[in-house]
């Protein structure tokens, strides 16, 4: 069953991050682009959590971020499920190996990859004008937006899933504990 | 037990696939669009006024690097304005001649908005998507602005608003790929449509007449009323013809310079319907 005191400090962790990526981090422009720390947050519970508590907060994650863009609400809801869940069994760190480095490389390059998958999600739906030569900027500001704020999420998702094995959704997670430790 | 484990796993993906499909496909009904969107300004409305104070704090920081590095360019800047404010004036002490001479002037100078009411604003948040070009203003419902209005800056045309709440108001830039307008390049209409860093033109109609480079092209206010006429909308940086020498396509530069939008001024102009 479900922890509720988990689902809150997801969601609060989710609600925070959404006000600070629409106050402060959309101010940051760097050449037309800012970073995405709601794509940070699916990729890096992917990391330490697995796939499906990637994809889980992916879609969440997307929900709140859907909130304050202009792009068909439910894009990065169903860009973010995919990302999460694929970063999750690609990249999840393993017992044993839990190095800080490998999962801020990890991040950086989910944020790369969750960039242009993003973007050829939007294409794909019809939204115009996002496969152009401005992609690959946003692809490399995203990447180094990931990179500096891979450790504080991690951090942040070390807090909120610490009740890991009772947070997914009647799956066992690996045996051994959460990977968080 | 590894196995029912991968299972619950892609049961789980499949499940939130097929919601988030459907939220996406809602998105495109009607009611339920309305729905959302009001929940949105909701939430617009919530965050404003923090976006707002972060601008106030953030803006003089970045101002102080930005002096430091572009000083050269920034006293040329100062120079040009200066000299914008004395046209300006200029303008707005003709405008207390006689009617008849006012209009006069408005067609000889192509302005035909200078009797359109307008509200005076601030940008205080930059686009919210790396994939969307757009802007939030510090004007809303409660000072007279809403949806389809445009938004001009002191050399032309920046956008249109896209969706109001009470206090603020999100503007599509007119270097948005959704963004299009009806424009005058000469005595030859196009449609111009945004392409991230400057806006491509469509033609509507056949000439034989070429636009050269720097030619200004200005709201035509042919494509259903959207925008008053006259407005400035850029400059032509290229034209591209067939080998037959027929116009293939032409790309303008905007006239607004986009790195710098602090101040815009919103038309409170719509459409008739």
């Amino acid at each position: 069953m479900l922890e509720s005191i988990t689902w809150l400090k997801v969601a609060g962790v989710i609600v925070l991050s959404m006000f600070i990526q629409d106050v402060l981090l959309n101010q940051i422009v760097i050449l037309g682009s800012h970073p995405d720390l709601m794509l940070v947050l699916p990729i890096t519970a992917g990391i330490a959590g697995g796939a499906e508590v990637g994809a889980v907060i992916g879609f969440f994650g997307g929900i709140a971020a859907d909130l304050v863009l202009s792009t068909p609400f439910g894009l990065s809801a169903l860009a973010y499920v995919v990302i999460g869940y694929a970063v999750g069994s690609f990249i999840a760190s393993p017992l044993g190996h839990d190095f800080y480095s490998a999962r801020v490389f990890g991040t950086t390059l989910g944020c790369i990859f969750g960039t242009l998958f993003y973007a050829v999600v939007a294409a794909f739906i019809g939204q115009p004008g996002i496969l152009n030569s401005q992609l690959i900027v946003t692809t490399v500001i995203v990447g180094l937006g990931g990179l500096a704020l891979a450790i504080p999420v991690f951090r942040a998702w070390g807090w909120a899933l610490s009740d890991t094995q009772r947070f997914s959704l009647g799956s066992r997670m690996p045996s051994g504990g959460s990977a968080l430790r | 037990m590894a196995i029912a484990r991968g299972s619950n796993q892609r049961l789980t993906l499949l499940i939130l696939l097929l919601i988030s499909v459907t939220v996406v496909t809602l998105d495109y009904h009607g009611e339920v669009s309305r729905a959302i969107g009001h929940v949105r300004n909701g939430v617009m409305d919530v965050l404003s006024p923090f976006q707002r104070a972060a601008d106030s704090i953030l803006h003089p920081i970045g101002d102080v690097f930005a002096g430091a590095i572009h000083y050269g360019q920034l006293s040329t800047q100062n120079n040009q304005l200066r000299a914008q404010i004395g046209i300006l004036q200029r303008r707005t002490a003709l405008q207390n001649y006689s009617l008849a001479a006012a209009r006069q002037i408005e067609i000889l100078n192509r302005l035909t908005f200078t009797n359109i009411s307008s509200v005076d604003g601030q940008v205080i948040a930059p686009a919210a998507s790396n994939f969307r070009r757009t802007i939030e203003i510090n004007l809303g419902t409660t000072e007279g602005v809403g949806p389809g209005m445009p938004v001009v800056g002191t050399s032309g045309l920046i956008g249109t608003i896209i969706s109001s709440t009470g206090s603020a108001s999100i503007v599509e830039l007119i270097l948005d790929a959704h963004f299009g307008v009806g424009v005058l390049l000469g005595p030859t209409y196009f449609r111009a449509t945004g392409a991230g860093t400057g806006l491509s033109l469509e033609q509507l109609q056949s000439t034989s007449v070429i636009p050269h480079i720097g030619q200004v092209a200005i709201t035509s206010g042919q494509d259903n009323g959207a925008y008053p006429p006259g407005i400035p909308v850029g400059a032509v940086t290229s034209v591209t013809k067939s080998a037959s020498g027929q116009l293939s396509r032409v790309s303008i530069s905007p006239s607004v310079n986009f790195t710098q939008i602090q101040y815009v001024t919103v038309l409170q102009w719509l459409a008739p319907a």
